[in-house]
């Protein structure tokens, strides 16, 4: 069940900590992984193993609801959830089960969310600003793992939304709620966090998210809320496929599309039209199949002056049929219905959720949704991105962190990159159990890149 | 374990899903009286259990004491002073009821994350120093908690998770003032005070007070500071005598425990009331654990204290400690003791005789029952009228008893008033809402703010 895997990672300059911080003058020379060492990855089948049960993961569910659990109670670091309020719920979680999981967020999301109105009556301003980014958290986990056709699934997105916007009009200042041009008339969603009140040109963060996560959430294990503290400017938003992209045009059926540096001309061509927006330092970061969306980006759109991915994603179809447990290096069978076993959340929320739906092929067989994604695919693109680069793994994402390295291997450009081990408590996919250490990471590098 | 169904009174629920109860000076005592009461399911399982239960909102990682303690230090990711990955694996490492395992545990985290601040800070990356700083300090204060205060551990942990504290206080944007408050015969009282902003414009003020095994540095968590500061409060974060950093701020100075809490709390309004940012009418105390204990009592002397809030009123140590061994609260206490506690739970070892809260109680050479001899004199019974200022009662449905005794004492109170006992539903039951500190502090602070309008 666990066999040892080969997991490269960098030297280490005091005995417990793997971070390499490199400015992009130095980053080539300091990236190069000096210290090769070998340590047990989960590689479980199905969706375990990119979602480890590792040492710093709660252990209060058996399958990928402790991922989800996770994801959600580490929202605390910036607001968006609390330990107490997330056990309570999880006491009411039969696992495995997604109606159950929906319902027990639900009551959940309704209580907090009551808590900030109340406090906004009373004009508590500072308390409502708060349980609005809790319950928005909470109601993201209520649609979380249903399909596009239930009702709960746009309604998660919706108040979600809506708390998340509640606590944006709290903050000082306030989050800008932008659309973004995008081709043919459509927009994409986001949200624009200015770093002071003052018109001064800003570093700037342009946050991605990936398959199932939303624009929203980017504020807390995303980097918008780390990136503000540290006089960030951050954008939050979707591309085409995402869901809050999807609900912001109806009918347009806005789906994933490969080709990244499109939606990343619109978003750069609106932030570089910003005063605030610094144009020598600009950066994207990609999270999840955002892994994949900020390399391929990165790749055409020259404006984009430093890229992380957390993790770098070169196959999108390799990962997919990872995660539903099966091998990814054989041909693809076309009667996948009968292989792929449903009987966990995890693998009926790849294979039957709104993910699907969301790349076009909501009413095809399984083997052609397969087929979409293997354009999602960055290899060749190597020698094409030249900004300074960043790739952030964990020990606890298994083959996906191993695949992100192989990728980052081949990169020319300058580059720096700390998979996080499990003893550093961080080693989660998207380091969601441990946002304060990827963060830190992540704009340790930045700012020197920027320096 | 037997739950068994205890009665817990809470109050009127103005949405169905929220107890909270958020009245103004004026309309307290009228909008504060119980008007529903529940049935809950109490987990009064003996020894420290009937305090820090295992309630739904826990994360059930551990067996016994463990568990709360596990919680009190996670629950500080919502002001910063923790992570969950980081908490999670230090738990991976430690084996339960197990003391040595539990401190060895946490000071390879501590050194870990104190490893990173100290680098990010070399790297002027000043935020992300500041953020392991505050990490690494509620790191350092693991090691040394259960120790008895003749390890070494115990002092070297509580300088560590100061010192941390301190490097990341002097990283925040109004750097904090680290103080020391005049006390009686030249001692001092160690504290730090967080300014509400730059200007020295009169503010309303939070005094913080811990318990019996709380430091000033951690009530920046849980203790409302944090919650305070971004609420546009002046807080200050202090100690008392027999409290760990008093301790060891006066060297040799046996500074123990004292039931006349308006003594210390005289010299803190002094040094606090003269200063200029300090808004003499909005001038509030917070107690937390043991604190529950010392507020009330000092609130029944000191007029200067404009708004009291307990969590919980805890109006009788004596019986709130024999019942967290284990033993009957209301009953005679045999003077044999040591024969009638078990110590194979790590809670009696921390409460009865490992730990150091009995030796900060000027008892460390005694036998237990003198130590719960001592601990009778802090008493609340009799000062209920004496209390004139508004206040505030909060308390859990994981605090058992402790939560019945608190209502108790808070039903005969005749000042201005308001309660809210924290449901378990509600997710933020455990001792000092310490599983959810922004509900704590949203139902404290919304109470203060009407107060102090």
């Amino acid at each position: 069940m666990t066999p040892v895997a080969e997991v490269q990672t960098n030297a280490n300059p005091v005995p417990e900590s793997r971070s390499v911080a490199g400015g992009a003058a130095a980053a080539t020379a300091s990236a190069e992984p000096t210290t090769t060492r070998s340590a047990p990855v989960s590689t479980d089948k199905g969706t375990t193993q990119m979602f480890g049960a590792t040492a710093g993961m709660p252990k209060r569910f058996k399958g990928n609801f402790d991922f989800q659990f996770v994801r959600t109670m580490g929202c605390a670091t910036n607001g968006g959830a609390e330990i107490g309020e997330c056990y309570e719920t999880a006491s009411r979680i039969e696992d495995e089960k997604e109606d159950s999981y929906t319902e027990a967020w639900r009551v959940t999301a309704e209580r907090v969310e009551a808590i900030a109105r109340k406090s906004l009556a009373g004009g508590h301003l500072v308390s409502a600003r708060e349980a609005f980014l809790r319950a928005s958290s909470y109601w993201r986990e209520m649609g979380f793992y249903q399909s596009t056709t239930d009702p709960k699934c746009r309604a998660g997105w919706e108040r979600q939304r809506d708390c998340f916007m509640q606590a944006g009009k709290l903050m000082d200042p306030p989050f800008e709620v932008v659309s973004i041009p995008y081709e043919n008339g459509k927009s994409l969603p986001g949200y624009f966090l200015k770093a002071d009140a003052i018109n001064k040109p800003r570093p700037t963060l342009l946050i991605l998210g990936g398959a199932d996560s939303l624009a929203e959430e980017l504020y807390f294990w995303g980097g918008g809320a780390a990136a503000l503290r540290r006089g960030y400017n951050a954008l939050l938003f979707e591309i085409p496929g995402q869901r809050g992209a999807i609900y912001s045009n109806p009918g347009a059926e806005l789906f994933f599309r490969p080709d990244t540096e499109v939606p990343l001309k619109y978003v750069c061509d609106w932030a570089l039209g910003r005063a605030d927006v610094d144009p020598k330092r600009l950066a994207l970061a990609g999270w999840s199949l955002g892994g994949y969306f900020a390399p391929r980006a990165a790749a055409f759109e020259s404006r984009i002056k430093a890229c992380i991915a957390s993790t770098t994603l070169p196959n999108w179809q390799k990962v997919v049929l990872g995660m539903i447990g099966l091998p990814a290096d054989q041909p693809c069978p076309r009667d996948f219905e009968s292989k792929i076993d449903l009987s966990t959340a995890g693998s009926r929320f790849i294979a039957q959720g709104d993910i699907r739906y969301r790349h076009g092929a909501g009413g095809g067989t399984i083997a052609e949704f397969i087929d979409i994604l293997g354009k999602y695919n960055l290899w060749g693109l190597e020698k094409q991105i030249t900004c300074p680069y960043f790739n952030i793994g964990g020990q606890g994402e298994g083959p996906l962190a191993v695949y992100g390295q192989k990728f980052y291997d081949e990169l020319t450009c300058p580059k720096a990159q700390h998979i996080i081990a499990s003893e550093e408590g961080g080693e989660a996919h998207c380091a969601v159990n441990n946002e304060s250490l990827s963060h830190q990471i992540v704009f340790d590098w930045l700012d020197d890149v920027f320096k | 374990m037997t739950p068994v169904v205890t009665e817990v009174q809470t109050n009127p629920n103005p949405a169905p899903e929220s107890g909270s109860v958020a009245s103004g000076a004026a309309t307290a005592t009228a909008s504060t009286k119980p008007t529903t009461t529940i049935s809950a399911p109490i987990p009064t399982d003996k020894g420290t259990k009937v305090t820090f239960g295992a309630t739904a909102g826990m994360p059930g990682r551990f067996k016994g004491n463990f568990d709360f303690q596990f919680l009190r230090t996670m629950g500080c990711i919502t002001y910063g002073g923790a992570a969950l990955g980081e908490c999670y694996e230090t738990a991976s490492r430690i084996e339960d009821e197990n003391e040595e395992s539990y401190s060895e545990a946490w000071r390879v985290t501590a050194e870990r994350v104190e490893a990173i601040a100290r680098k990010s800070l070399a790297g002027g990356h000043l935020v992300s120093a500041r953020e392991a700083f505050l990490r690494a300090s509620s790191y350092w204060r693991e090691v040394g908690f259960f120790q008895m205060q003749t390890d070494p551990k115990c002092s070297a942990s509580w300088e560590r998770q100061r010192d941390c504290f301190m490097q990341a206080g002097k990283l925040m944007d109004l750097p904090f003032e680290v103080v020391n408050i005049p006390y009686e015969n030249g001692k001092s009282l160690p504290g730090y005070f967080l300014k509400a902003e730059a200007s020295d414009e009169p503010r309303p003020t939070l005094m913080s007070v811990g318990g019996g095994d709380s430091l000033a540095e951690e009530l920046y968590f849980w203790g409302g500071g944090a919650a305070a500061h971004q609420r546009g409060y002046n807080a200050l974060l202090f100690e008392i005598p027999g409290q760990r950093g008093a301790m060891y701020s006066n060297p040799g100075a046996e500074l123990f425990y004292r039931p006349d809490t308006e003594v210390p709390l005289k010299y803190v309004c002094d040094w606090v009331l003269s200063r200029v940012d300090v808004d003499p009418k909005c001038l509030a105390l917070v107690g937390w654990s043991m604190g529950g204990n010392f507020v009330p009592r000092a609130a029944a002397f000191e007029k200067r204290i404009k708004a009291c809030i307990a969590s919980t009123s805890t109006p009788s140590m004596q019986k709130t400690m024999l019942e967290m061994l284990g033993l009957p609260g209301d009953k005679s206490y045999p003077r044999d003791l040591e024969s009638k506690i078990d110590p194979s739970s790590v809670n009696n070892r921390f409460l009865a005789n490992k730990g150091d809260i009995r030796y900060r109680m000027g008892v460390g050479s005694g036998t237990i029952a003198e130590y719960i001899d001592v601990l009778g004199k802090f008493d609340l019974w009799g000062l209920e009228d004496k209390i004139t200022c508004p206040y505030f009662n909060i308390g859990g449905q994981g605090e058992g008893q402790l939560a019945v005794d608190g209502q108790k004492f808070y039903d005969k109170l005749t000042c201005p008033k308001a309660q809210h006992i924290i449901a378990t539903t509600e997710g933020g039951e455990a001792h000092c809402g310490l599983n959810n500190e922004s509900l704590e502090h949203q139902i404290i602070f919304d109470w203060l703010d009407d107060v102090f309008k």
